[in-house]
């Protein structure tokens, strides 16, 4: 699922982190704060990604760690998600 | 055409307000700006404050305000019922402009503010609303101030009782329930007869779009809002486009003709709080010096003991401080008998420009020391060195920097920002020759700072670059200055992090430390994982007790000594004035 996911992570990371680094080197695992995240940028990453999967984080996740790298956002995601939400997301 | 502060809404629990009209006393309408909550409130201050001057000028009588709780407003966030009170100070500011005499109402909000104002809207009545950068729901709100802060602040402790952190304020479980009810999308009716929707291109406006898709609903794109609201205070820029924008969008909806208009009271003294030995707490709006800069007088109902504590506004957030703290201890003081200034630095929130070339919201420009001595000769004309002065970050600076020339009795330094570029080098002048404190960026030295060639080997060797300025540059070490202050007799507070400290450690000699253990008059409290601005709870409430304490164990006078006004009360301890008054901010056991 996390395999699926996470392209589409990438793709909102490149449009909304402003990161200080070109992003078709980015690695799945990279530190997105290290390479320049703010929280602002953060926040529109968060609100990119519930409306690309039509998810809510709820409270619990809305933490560091759910978003310093794309691989952990997908996997985050991951866990919001159903089967079959990937078929039918909701436009961005 | 300034504005005039004023207290509306209940009299028990007085909201702050600042009332903007044309001259003449007539106007064509009535505006009610709602600002955002928490850091969404600050931030934004200077351009909202622009926009109601903006509006006056156009012919319309405009009211700002804080929301219960919030801002100079009485009441706490620790308090029940949020929601319920927020969107009942948007009703009572609705009341308050129509008793001026006017029927035609716009109301603008932002951000939250907006959700709040468009929840009222839709009970009825109102000619035009605006929702300026909308949260879409209260639910998106808090998730974006969980984010935040998530973003922003590594380790954070997480929060198992539903309530929900954002920067400066934490929302309890009551309001974090309540808030999620808040819901534009779930509004019914038109809102108002005519609506006005300005979006961020960044960021997506979930069902809003849906929702407001209607014929009298027109989309402005929020210019400059990414530039106001997603920078640092000295990186800011005001949305001019937007204001000018908003201001013809309400003109045009708008009637052409004037009225007759009562013009309000200006704002006197007011009850704001009972401390828990029935001690009323009562704050005077006023205006300090020949520029006359904003300030707000807190003091005891039967008279103060002590000195008069002077808070300083902190680079471009507005007189209640950082995370409302100023408006916290104010009252906590004048509940245990001392009195307190809080003011508006020239430039910032209320105040005005000292001259016509001064930047709008410049931290550490020049003007703060003249600012400051106004101050302290208008909290204590008799003897203006009989203050104590407190200051966070920038205006911490400004408290070490202009005890100098006030010589207080004491200096409160939180988390003082030491190292930076002047603005008056920046406009080709000389270092004002006032700065004894201040250690001047160099291009050398700008070199370490993050993005500089030697950023680098800063990261590997911290200290590097402050072990060669202290060996370059002796005059500016702390240490010196310290001892300089000491002798003056000026007791001294500094709480710093790991970043602000790093000056006073490596810049203070053994002997001088020495000295200034002996004499008892410096206390330096480090705490190496804070982080800047004290906007995260578990760090801000500890802080806060520790400042109140110490204020109330060095300067409050014993009752029957030397007191000022009526006395006969025993000194308080920090402890005993917490409770009904304020927010919990007297730790007991990390609450």
């Amino acid at each position: 699922m996390c395999g699926e996911i996470e392209p589409r992570v990438k793709e909102i990371v490149e449009s909304y982190a402003r990161l200080s680094v070109k992003t078709d080197t980015l690695r799945p695992e990279d530190d997105l704060f290290g390479l320049g995240m703010t929280s602002h940028a953060t926040v529109n990453v968060m609100l990119a990604l519930e409306d690309a999967f039509g998810i809510e984080f709820p409270e619990d996740l809305l933490r560091r760690e759910t978003f310093e790298s794309v691989a952990a956002m997908a996997a985050a995601v991951s866990g919001l998600t159903g089967p079959s939400l990937l078929a039918e997301p909701r436009s961005a | 055409m300034g504005a005039t502060p004023v207290w509306f809404g209940s009299e028990s629990r007085p909201l702050l307000g600042w009332f903007n009209a044309p001259t003449g006393q007539r106007a064509r309408a009535a505006v009610v700006i709602c600002p955002g909550v928490g850091r969404d409130g600050l931030q934004p201050h200077y351009a909202l404050r622009l926009l109601a001057e903006e509006l006056a000028g156009r012919g319309f009588a405009v009211l700002r305000f804080d929301y219960d709780g919030t801002g100079d407003s009485a009441g706490s966030d620790s308090d029940p019922d949020r929601v319920e009170a927020w969107l009942g100070s948007i009703r009572s500011a609705l009341q308050f402009v129509r008793g001026c005499g006017l029927d035609s109402v716009v109301l603008v909000g932002m951000r939250l503010g907006a959700t709040l104002a468009g929840t009222v809207a839709a009970e009825g009545g109102i000619e035009g609303l605006v929702l300026w950068d909308p949260a879409p729901s209260g639910r998106a709100f808090l998730a974006e101030q969980a984010a935040l802060t998530a973003g922003h602040f590594r380790g954070l402790r997480r929060r198992d009782d539903g309530s929900v952190e954002g920067p400066g304020v934490t929302f309890s479980p009551g309001t974090v329930r309540d808030l999620r009810r808040v819901d534009l999308a779930k509004t019914e009716g038109r809102l108002a007869e005519h609506v006005l929707v300005l979006l961020r291109s960044d960021r997506s406006p979930g069902r809003l779009v849906e929702r407001l898709s209607m014929p009298h609903v027109e989309w402005q794109e929020a210019a400059g809002q990414a530039e106001l609201m997603d920078v640092g205070a000295e990186d800011q820029k005001l949305p001019l486009a937007a204001i000018d924008s908003i201001a013809n969008w309400v003109s045009g909806i708008s009637p052409r003709d004037d009225r007759p208009i009562a013009f309000p009271a200006p704002a006197g003294p007011a009850v704001v709080g009972t401390a828990p030995d029935g001690t009323a707490v009562v704050e005077t709006p006023t205006f300090v010096g020949p520029c006359g800069l904003f300030g707000i007088l807190t003091e005891p109902a039967g008279g103060a003991r002590g000195p008069a504590v002077i808070m300083m506004s902190a680079a471009n957030e507005p007189r209640s401080g950082p995370c409302r703290m100023w408006t916290d201890l104010a009252r906590l003081w004048a509940g245990a008998g001392l009195r307190s200034l809080r003011f508006d630095m020239s430039s910032v929130g209320e105040s005005p420009l000292r001259s016509p070339d001064q930047a709008a919201f410049e931290p550490r420009s020049p003007a703060a020391f003249d600012d400051v001595l106004d101050a302290a000769r208008h909290a204590s004309p008799e003897d203006p060195s009989d203050v104590v002065l407190v200051g966070l970050c920038s205006s911490a600076y400004q408290a070490l920097d202009s005890a100098f020339e006030v010589v207080p009795l004491g200096v409160v330094a939180l988390q003082p920002v030491l190292s930076f570029v002047p603005p008056e080098t920046a406009a080709g002048l000389p270092v004002d020759p006032r700065r004894r404190v201040a250690m001047p960026l160099t291009p050398v030295l700008q070199a370490f700072s993050d993005g500089g060639a030697l950023a680098a080997l800063r990261r590997r060797f911290p200290d590097l670059g402050w072990r060669l300025r202290m060996l370059v540059k002796r005059s500016q070490r702390p240490g010196r200055w310290l001892r300089r202050l000491d002798r003056l007799g000026v007791d001294v507070l500094m709480v710093c992090g790991e970043w602000e400290g790093r000056a006073v450690r490596l810049g203070t000699s053994r002997r001088e430390k020495a000295h200034l253990r002996r004499s008892g008059r410096f206390r330096f409290e480090y705490q190496p994982d804070q982080a800047h601005g004290l906007v995260i709870e578990e760090q801000r409430l500890p802080t806060m007790d520790l400042v109140a304490s110490h204020v109330l164990e060095r300067f409050l006078t014993p009752a029957g000594e030397g007191t000022k006004g009526a006395a006969g009360q025993e000194p308080a301890s920090a402890g005993e004035v917490s409770g009904a008054l304020t927010r919990p901010l007297l730790c007991d056991g990390g609450a």
